[in-house]
């Protein structure tokens, strides 16, 4: 159980990083952008 | 399907962790990005090994990489169409790489790529998009000096793997650098949307070309 719930942090603060290069110049080598969600573009600020 | 798995992991996550709305808004947007990205170059090594061009492939996709992140460039609209363009191009150049070269053509091609990246860096990177403009001063000049410094990396590189003899990998590294420079000029947008099926041809394009 203990190391679910790092797996768990782990795994959500790679989604949160990956989320965030959303609003940064950075690009993925994925040639399409989905569209940024309200949330973050509000955090951005 | 992308977008699809990407709600139910974060529906899953959001059960688990019992986080609001907004935050699962945001593991989605991860999630969706990180399969995109993840799938596509799964299925570049995939082919590439399938077709018995996985080192050239290899080194084309993490110079396109490279490069990409800090350029930016046009964009599919659709993650499938993405998926589709971005493959078969990475693939397609992987193979052309892979084909043995004059001397004197690799050097003119080295040369030639050099002056197109540092002329591009200087008039159009970054490439912004729609969803992702990229127009403010400060993010464009700091976008070019990395470009820059990358451009310089990569050449550097390129005149170790001369001095080493070793001109197997030149080839890939030329194509990986030119194709994610290409897809920031006007006309690598035009050439984008012609494979994107869009209406308004080149509008990203467009708006580069005046930032």
């Amino acid at each position: 159980m203990k190391y679910y719930s790092i797996f768990l942090k782990v795994f959500t603060a790679v989604l949160v990083f990956v989320a965030s290069t959303g609003i940064s110049s950075f690009c993925w080598v994925g040639q399409y952008e989905p569209d940024v969600p309200k949330a973050l573009k509000e955090k951005a600020l | 399907m992308i977008d699809s798995l990407s709600r139910r992991i974060a529906a899953w996550l959001a059960h688990q962790l019992s986080i609001d709305s907004d935050t699962k808004e945001i593991y989605q947007y991860g999630l969706n990005l990180l399969i995109l990205n993840l799938l596509e170059v799964l299925l570049i090594l995939l082919i590439s090994i399938l077709i018995d061009k996985l080192y050239t492939t290899l080194v084309v996709l993490i110079v396109f990489t490279v490069f990409r992140g800090v350029v930016g460039g046009a964009h599919m609209s659709t993650p499938g169409r993405c998926l589709l363009v971005g493959t078969v191009q990475i693939v397609i150049l992987g193979i052309i790489a892979a084909m043995p070269i004059n001397a004197t053509i690799l050097y003119v091609l080295l040369f030639g790529t050099l002056l197109f990246n540092l002329g591009i860096t200087i008039k159009w990177v970054p490439g912004g998009t729609e969803k992702k403009p990229m127009s403010e001063p400060t993010v464009r000049r700091r976008s070019k000096i990395i470009s820059f410094m990358i451009t310089l990396s990569w050449l550097i590189v390129i005149l170790i793997l001369i001095y080493k003899s070793n001109t197997k990998y030149i080839l890939p590294m030329i194509l990986g650098g030119l194709s994610a420079m290409f897809l920031v000029t006007p006309v690598g947008y035009r050439f984008n949307a012609i494979l994107d099926v869009k209406p308004n041809l080149g509008k990203g394009g467009e708006k580069n070309e005046i930032l």
